[in-house]
């Protein structure tokens, strides 16, 4: 969350600063703001997807953070929006509004205020919840509440009490500002990273709250067990489902001195952020934030043997493999088994169980867990450790007869074995007011603020418009005027230049080279207009009608064809105006790192000769334009344009393609007689032919 | 009327500056059309004669472009041997123009039904009447059909044929030939440059309209000029052929001074508001205003001249 507001905070003050610019400064700044709000907005949504598809734990109250990291940003560009249309879009920022209380509604609703526990014993009443506890409490707070099973008492340090000692100690805010600052996927980084943490976590006090609960708790564990001082501490952390790949690396510590739990619950939680489990994590693409860590803690068994058993031998489903890290007779062999076989029934799949044989010979639980291939057995750990291993089967007297579901194959559980993990039900009902995208055609009728059912569609309807927006853009105060400066280059086309920001290398003077201009968008348009086969000069052809007809129009019209074109830049963006003679043309362009952000958009009207001949004309640019892969509206003389979402060379190949397109076009109205004309016309053009050469016959008057 | 009874006095200077205003108004809200209307209504409504409409006219069109290419020396892109060549063309249409004015001037009067009339009224009525028709109607049909068009009413290429045709560049080789280096152009044929300063001199001398309506579409579509050195050379044109026109016909006793103050104090105001309005309106709109404006017009010389053989 933090990282969020960082980020945030580092966009928006940009705007602060520039208000009171020049009313196109600001539309532009307000227009790069939304587009950064915007990626903002989509990889927090990418991120809290994430955890609601995954089965990994999750840190309680994420989805008031993830309402708080989706809904801000969409108000944020929505208020953007309306400084651009100068207080327009009061509907859409009505829509926004209703969804953003929906989704409060949601998250308030799902968080009746409840008591956060710091440590909590397996007869409380949030034992069995994972998100709580941790599954691995959890699964032995169930088996010990049910019975037929011997569990060692134990307690579990909730993800409260993570939270509590990482906010207390200032751990979550240097995991927070490294993550943001440093890239972890370096190696030598991600190690000093975890040097750091690790150091930081050893050092730091025990918050006294918790201090006193976890003393507390000893005591009664002590009383519990008998008096049995020693405990063992280790992560109730246990991910289920293929990709648990970090299941083992945490710290597991066996006979702890009660005076020593602190020190030793500390090491636990400094073993998250070991390399590996640093490593595990980023692969699977968890954000370090994301991964809470209860710590489980249990009495000590005075043993005489413990080991590993895994239910179903892998290669072999029918046999129990157990392991004993001392020697075990048959007799206690054949229990431990039957012990798995009964966890598997229990659980509906395949077990791995942790157990241990005390001196009265009772067979005690330490831990079970789903038996998973892709995860090395701990059996075959202990195996290659020196410990003995013995396979049983039915011969042994160790009972097949159950059909045992495979849960690598789907089977539905024969008995829920944990309770509902609702924080991540209530994450997923919050992103199905936000995921959804419903708005996807913008010449759809129904891409409209009425129509936005999510989050995603007002973020995408606040784009478009202010696409259209920033399309709309015109010099228009003295003040905008005076701050254009003239580009110097070798065309006859007075180009006027206002710089939104590093779009021009050399900060002063009136002129600005061709060589200066840094603006990517900028460049290849003016690289295209100043493609060495088209012509700027002389006449394209005469046609008398045509003539009457500009003279009829000029005689009326309103006198703009003297301005100069103007080109409003930055080092990603153009906003290029011209009227050349008597049409208009336009580019507006963004050409950045974001896919999603980028397009190029392309308007063309008017001309001097009849309705025909310019619609004719229209023609010709639309089926380029097409041929480009551009979206194509064309009415009358005007055509419509847009390439959305390229990367930025096929981007500039377009720009190219329309600077050349725009000269190219020059007095074609007045020559183009057909409408097959138009198509030879697009021909030659597509074939490099810019200047019409090969299909031009010579007549002379 | 003839030309020796009229007299216009320091008195009827605001009402003049007014009408100014109202033409400049509509000049900067149409265009050059708005000027068509300057000389008919001079004498329509204020019985000016049309010899002095057109040499004050021009006297005001004089100091209007004067100002503008002050103002927009900042292009500064004139070619200059482009503009030189066709001043000779556009002096001797200016000339012309400015002896036909006078030729009517001198003949007295027609009879016409039976009654006298001053010729040079009838003659120029029916110029301006014809002129303003053939504006009026042309625009009139090319604004609705483009407002159809935008609407979208009309197919593409629905109403011609595919003839396959391709681009016929029809050019006048007639020698001798010049080349414009400074508007890029390799070759053109001196006597196309002379006539559309011809042309534009002759409406210039003889209407007192601008003639940039069609000089700046020629210099573009004709010759190929650069948009930048098409409005450098055209404001350079005007301004000579202005001058040049008032020069001869202050000459021929046609320039009356207090009305070209009259009318620059009115037109200069009156183009920046029509200017301002022009933005709001579309352009199909603006054209289809101005043919019903030109219409009105001819009704109103059509009026007065008929007015006139009644008496």
């Amino acid at each position: 969350m933090g990282r969020f507001w960082l980020r945030l905070a580092r966009i928006l003050p940009d705007v602060r600063r520039r208000q009171g610019l020049l009313p196109v400064t600001e539309r532009f700044a307000c227009f790069r703001t939304i587009g950064a709000v915007g990626e903002l907005f989509l990889a927090n949504l990418a991120r809290f997807r994430e955890k609601a598809e995954r089965d990994g734990p999750l840190r309680l109250g994420v989805d008031t953070e993830a309402y708080e990291a989706l809904s801000v940003p969409v108000g944020e560009m929505v208020r953007f929006l309306r400084v651009m249309g100068e207080g327009r879009y009061e509907e859409l920022a009505q829509r926004y509004e209703a969804l953003d209380s929906e989704m409060a509604r949601q998250v308030f609703r799902s968080h009746p205020p409840e008591p956060a526990p710091l440590v909590v014993f397996s007869f409380d009443p949030e034992a069995s919840r994972p998100e709580i506890v941790g599954p691995k409490a959890a699964r032995l707070a169930q088996l010990a509440a049910e019975g037929g099973w011997k569990v060692p008492p134990h307690f579990a340090v909730t993800v409260y009490a993570f939270q509590l000692f990482t906010e207390e100690t200032g751990v979550s805010d240097l995991v927070e500002q490294a993550e943001a600052t440093v890239d972890l996927r370096d190696g030598s980084v991600l190690e000093r990273f975890s040097e750091r943490v690790t150091r930081a976590i050893l050092s730091a006090t025990m918050p006294a709250r918790l201090e006193r609960a976890l003393d507390g708790a000893l005591g009664r564990l002590r009383a519990e067990a008998g008096g049995e001082e020693m405990v063992a501490v280790r992560s109730s952390v246990l991910v289920e489902g293929s990709a648990s790949s970090f299941a083992g690396p945490f710290e597991s510590l066996l006979d702890v001195p009660p005076a020593e739990a602190g020190r030793a619950y500390k090491r636990v939680l400094a073993s998250k952020y070991r390399p590996e489990a640093l490593r595990n994590a980023l692969a699977r693409g968890l954000l370090e934030q994301d991964v809470t860590m209860p710590v489980l803690v249990m009495s000590m068994i005075r043993r005489k043997a413990s080991g590993v058993a895994c239910s179903r031998s892998p290669g072999h489903p029918s046999q129990v493999t157990v392991s004993s890290l001392s020697g075990l007779g048959d007799a206690e062999a054949v229990r431990v088994a039957r012990l798995a076989r009964s966890l598997e029934k229990r659980f509906g799949a395949a077990q791995e169980v942790e157990w241990a044989l005390d001196e009265s010979g009772s067979l005690w639980v330490l831990q079970a867990r789903p038996l998973d291939d892709l995860v090395e057995s701990q059996v075959a750990v202990a195996a290659r450790r020196g410990a003995h291993v013995v396979t049983l089967d039915a011969a042994q007297g160790i009972d097949d007869g159950e059909d045992v579901p495979d849960r690598r194959r789907g089977s539905p559980s024969a008995a829920a074995p944990v309770q509902r993990d609702s924080v991540r039900e209530s994450l997923r009902e919050l992103l199905r007011l936000v995921t959804p995208l419903t708005l996807t055609d913008p010449e759809s009728p129904t891409f409209d603020p009425e129509h936005c059912r999510t989050l995603r569609d007002i973020a995408r309807l606040v784009q478009e418009r202010a696409r259209i927006e920033m399309f709309a853009v015109e010099i228009s105060s003295r003040a905008e005027q005076r701050a254009c400066r003239r580009l110097v280059w070798p065309k006859p086309m007075e180009v006027r230049l206002l710089d939104l920001g590093g779009a021009i290398g050399v900060e002063t003077g009136d002129c600005v080279a061709l060589e200066e201009v840094t603006s990517v968008p900028l460049r290849a348009l003016l690289e295209g207009m100043m493609d060495s086969r088209l012509r700027w000069t002389g006449p394209v052809g005469f046609d008398l009608k045509g003539f009457v007809s500009v003279v009829v129009r000029s005689a009326a019209d309103d006198q703009r064809y003297g301005e100069p074109s103007y080109a409003l830049c930055s080092p990603e963006y153009l906003h290029f105006s011209s009227r050349l003679a008597y049409h208009f043309a336009l580019v507006d362009a963004l050409c950045g790192d974001s896919l999603g952000e980028n397009y190029v958009r392309f308007r063309f009207h008017g001309g001097a000769a009849v309705a025909e001949r310019r619609e004719w004309r229209g023609q010709f640019l639309a089926s380029v334009l097409r041929f480009n892969r551009f979206l194509v509206t064309h009415v009358g003389d005007r055509v419509d344009a847009i390439l959305p979402n390229r990367p930025v060379d096929e981007l500039e190949e377009s720009l190219v393609m329309l600077g050349r397109l725009m000269v190219a076009s020059r007095h074609l109205d007045m020559v183009i007689e057909s409408p097959a004309a138009a198509t030879v016309l697009a021909e030659a053009f597509l074939a490099g032919d810019y200047a019409f050469e090969q299909v031009r016959t010579e007549a002379r008057v | 009327m003839s030309a020796g009874e009229f007299l216009l006095g320091l008195d009827s200077f605001p009402l003049l500056a007014l009408f100014g205003l109202l033409i400049g108004a509509l000049g900067g809200f149409f265009g050059v059309g708005g000027g068509f209307l300057m000389v008919p209504m001079l004498n329509v409504v204020f019985g000016v004669p049309y010899n002095i409409a057109v040499g004050s006219d021009l006297g005001q069109m004089c100091g209007m472009s004067t100002a503008a290419t002050v103002r927009h020396m900042r292009f500064g892109n004139i070619d200059f041997k482009l503009g030189l060549l066709m001043i000779v063309g556009t002096a001797t249409g200016v000339e012309v123009g400015a002896q036909i004015l006078e030729l009517l001037k001198h003949v007295g009067s027609v009879s016409l039904f039976g009654r006298p009339i001053d010729t040079m009224t009838l003659v120029m009525s029916l110029v301006y009447a014809a002129l303003l028709i053939f504006l009026g109607q042309a625009m009139i049909r090319e604004s609705l059909r483009t407002m159809r068009r935008t609407a979208g009413q009309i197919q593409a290429g629905s109403e011609a044929q595919a003839s396959g045709s391709v681009l016929r560049l029809r050019t006048v080789r007639l020698r001798p030939m010049v080349s414009l280096p400074a508007s890029g152009i390799e070759s053109v044929s001196l006597w196309v440059i002379l006539g559309i300063g011809f042309a534009t001199g002759l409406l210039s001398g003889m209407l007192g309209v601008g003639g940039g309506f069609i000089r700046m579409p020629a210099l573009v579509y004709i010759l190929g000029c650069p948009t930048v050195v098409a409005v450098g050379t055209d404001l350079f044109e005007i301004m000579f052929s202005s001058g040049y026109g008032v020069m001869t016909h202050a000459f021929k006793g046609n320039v009356h001074l207090v009305l070209v103050l009259a009318l620059l104090v009115g037109t200069t105001v009156g183009a920046q508001l029509g200017a301002s309005y022009t933005r709001r309106a579309g352009g199909p709109w603006v054209r289809f205003g101005f043919g019903c404006l030109a219409f009105a017009g001819v009704i109103m010389v059509v009026l007065k001249l008929y007015l006139k053989l009644l008496h």
